[in-house]
This record gives C-alpha cells, sequence and structure tokens, in this order.
C-alpha cells in the first residue's frame, strides 16, 4: 500500500523552502570563503576544547563523585552538595567577604585609571609623561607572588619601611597583615599600585581617538581644560569605561585567588577567606571533590546573573555594552 | 674679538626684524587662563605623588634585595644610603654571581 504524503501548508513550504535556501547560501558563502572559515576555525576549535569540554566536568556537582568510578560514572546526588553549602553557616560568610572584597576592588580600581590617564594626556612634557607612563606600567609584569612577598616585606611590623615611617611620628608599630581589619585596605591598594598603568593605557588608547576637532572647538569657544576634559574627554572614553566597568562586574566574584591566598593568615581569616581560597582546601585539601564543584558553580553562576544585569543597565543607560 | 654673547642677542633681534610674523605670533598667542595654570601644577602634582608611590616601593625592595640580611631583618635599609653588600644573592656554595657588587660596595 502506498501512502502518500499530506500537501504542506502554505506555512510550511515557505519555512522549508527558506532553509534549503540558507543552507545552499552557507554553503556557497563556505566554497567562496573557505579560507576565513579555516581562519575561525582554530579559535573555535580552542574555545571548544579547551573552555567548553573541561565545564562539562562540573556535572560532578551533581554527582558523588569518587576517582574510581570516573567523572560519568559516578553516582548521582542531585542537589545535596548545593544544600550542604547553603546550610553551613560560614558559606554565606564567605560571600559576602568575597563580594564585599571584589566590590572595593572594583569601586576604588575602577576610577583611578581614568584619573591617570586624563592627567597624563594633559601633560606636555613628553620625558614626564613618558616616564611616569613606564613607571605606573611596571608594576603589572610582577607576578602576583613577588607583589605579595613586596607588600609583606614592605608591611613588617619589624623591618618594614611603612612602621619605619609611623615610628617617625611616634606611632607604635602596627601588624598590618595580623588585623582582619586591614587585611581589605591592603588589598585593594596593591591591587591598584599593580595594575593602575596597565589599564591607565587602554583608556589613553581610548582618548588617542577623540577627534581633535572637538578640542579645538572647545578651545576658540574658550573652554577651559577641566570644561575640556568634563564635556569632551570623558564622553570619548565613556564607551571604553563601560565596557571595562560590565566586564569588571562580571568577574565581581571571580576575584583571584592567588593574592588572597598568599596574603591571608590565621589571624587575618575572618576577612581574607574567600570562596576561591574555600574551594581550594575543600576540593583540593580536603579531596571534597563535588563540594568544591557545587561551590564553584554557584559562584560561575552569581557571576553570570550579575554581567547579564550590568550588561542590560550599561546599554540602557549610556547606549554601550557588551553586545 | 668676538664676545660669545654678542652673536647670541643679535641672532635674536636679527631673526624678529626678518621674520616680523613670530613678533606678532608672541603678541596674540592665547594666554593660558589662571585656572588652567593652576589646574595644570595639579596635574604635574598629581602624576609625581603617582611616580613616587609606584617607585619608591620597587627601589626599597631592590635595596634590600641587595643589602646585607643582617641589615634587612635589622631594619637599617633605607633610601638614602642602603649598606649594599649583595650578600643575600649569594649562592650557597660559597661562588657568587655578585663578588663584583660586594667589592664596589666594600671599596
Amino acid at each position: 500500500m502506498v501512502t502518500t504524503a499530506p500537501p504542506l501548508a502554505g506555512s510550511q513550504k515557505l519555512r522549508v523552502r527558506s532553509s534549503s535556501r540558507g543552507w545552499t547560501a552557507a554553503k556557497r558563502s563556505f566554497r567562496r570563503h573557505w579560507q576565513l572559515y579555516l581562519l575561525i576555525a582554530v579559535p573555535i576549535v580552542w574555545f571548544a576544547v579547551f573552555r567548553y569540554w573541561p565545564m562539562s566536568n562540573a556535572i560532578i556537582a551533581f554527582k558523588d563523585y569518587n576517582v574510581v568510578q570516573g567523572v560519568w560514572g559516578s553516582d548521582w546526588a542531585g542537589l545535596e552538595y548545593f544544600q550542604r553549602a547553603f546550610a553551613n553557616p560560614r558559606f554565606w560568610t564567605l560571600v559576602s567577604n568575597t563580594f564585599i572584597l571584589s566590590a572595593l576592588v572594583l569601586i576604588f580600581s575602577f576610577p583611578v585609571p581614568i584619573v591617570l590617564a586624563i592627567a597624563l594626556n594633559e601633560v606636555r612634557s613628553t620625558f614626564f609623561r613618558n616616564t611616569v607612563q613606564m613607571v605606573t606600567y611596571a608594576p603589572y609584569f610582577i607576578s602576583t607572588v613577588v607583589v605579595v612577598s613586596m607588600t609583606i616585606v614592605f608591611l613588617s611590623p619589624r623591618m618594614g619601611l611603612a612602621n619605619q615611617f609611623l615610628n617617625i611620628f611616634g606611632v607604635q608599630s602596627i601588624d598590618f597583615l595580623s588585623n582582619p581589619d586591614l587585611f581589605r585596605p591592603i588589598y585593594v591598594i596593591s591591587d591598584i599600585w599593580q595594575t593602575t598603568g596597565y589599564a591607565a593605557v587602554i583608556y589613553l588608547a581610548a582618548l588617542a581617538g577623540i577627534d581633535p576637532s572637538l578640542h579645538e572647538a572647545a578651545r576658540i569657544d574658550g573652554a577651559t581644560r577641566v570644561q575640556k576634559i568634563l564635556h569632551v574627554d570623558i564622553p570619548g572614553i565613556l564607551p571604553t569605561a563601560m565596557v571595562i566597568l560590565v566586564l569588571g562586574v562580571g568577574n565581581v566574584m571571580a576575584i583571584g585567588f592567588e593574592k588572597a591566598f598568599l596574603l591571608q593568615n590565621p589571624l587575618n581569616l575572618a576577612t581574607s577567606e574567600i570562596l576561591p581560597t574555600y574551594t581550594y582546601k575543600v576540593g583540593l585539601l580536603n579531596a571534597d571533590f563535588s563540594q568544591a564543584a557545587a561551590i564553584g558553580l554557584f559562584n560561575a553562576v552569581i557571576n553570570l546573573v550579575l554581567l547579564l544585569v550590568v550588561n542590560v543597565v550599561a546599554k540602557r543607560t549610556t547606549g554601550s555594552g557588551l553586545w | 674679538m668676538v664676545t660669545t654673547d654678542a652673536p647670541r642677542t643679535e641672532t635674536a633681534a636679527m631673526t624678529l626684524a626678518r621674520h616680523p610674523a613670530t613678533r606678532r605670533e608672541r603678541a596674540t598667542r592665547i594666554k593660558d587662563p589662571l585656572i588652567d595654570r593652576v589646574f595644570m601644577i595639579g596635574v604635574y602634582v598629581l602624576l609625581s605623588v603617582f611616580l613616587l608611590v609606584v617607585l619608591l616601593p620597587l627601589v626599597y625592595i631592590v635595596a634590600n634585595s641587595l643589602s646585607d640580611a643582617s641589615a634587612v631583618s635589622a631594619g637599617r635599609v633605607t633610601f638614602s644610603r642602603p649598606p649594599l653588600t649583595g650578600r643575600s644573592t649569594e649562592f650557597r656554595s660559597g661562588t657568587t654571581a655578585t663578588t663584583a657588587l660586594t667589592r664596589a660596595s666594600s671599596g
């Protein structure tokens, strides 16, 4: 018995025709620009292998992972590890520590490079400008371990320069790194010290892209330097600043592990213990991989939500965002 | 005999005479208002502070790493006169990469 397919409705016909047309166009485009497709294939493969494939292992957050059965063979545990993390009273302290530290870094690190870039842009002396730029840029190339070592030596209660300076004014030496209240300022200041020069270069590039005729017009109109900065320079670098801000907020919970871990000691744990350091201790030192993966996944989800929200807000308020 | 000052004065005067536009330009150049000059002083002060804040810890650490360990632990390393010995970079075997530095600082 021969069955005949029912005739296609008008909209279905159109959809089939348009999809086959799209496929034909794609094939034609591939044939014509195969070199470009080959070129883009390299980063796509790199992302797939080194970024997306490892992400699949985050499934151990929902499994009772053990090394013998492997990632895919371990028994399912559902949301047990998430519930266990949320039930731990220490967990929310860690979340707040991470959030406060990241927010402080973002709030204080964000405007300083803008100020530095604008100031450098105003300087006429090339020698002075290049010297300041080179010196402020240099710390970016120092590794975190060395920066932390420098911080420890600099703040040492016995031989540190900071305490020597305080002693001049009759102030007794302070053990900066043992005080939990001082951990966050130390972290933020060392971060500003290390990254300001590098971040300023990005803003300097944005300032260089501003049309000089705008400055000339402002000068002819009798604008002072401050007025030129407020009405030409700052609006000119605003899109760049917004992208950096959105990226910064998107990474607000993904604060670096190394510096907090290296500056940490038993006396300042109340503020220095953050999610990444806790994940390291739980996951690698206690070998509780599923618990560590659950905490890490929670952290990543918060980051993603923040990134999406800030991007929408930035697009609505300034018209520029990531996508 | 020609003095060293005479030609310089003469040249400047000659330049102005030959190029009257130069004199005119000077006369009509827009002078920065006071607020701009004050602002620029502020900019230079700010950048100098940036420069010192970044540079001093680096110099201090370099001074520490080139100083004698006992001087470092006693807090005697200063910006003005670091007790430079280079001993902190000596190898344990006794062969030193900084012998020349040590000799230079002691002699």
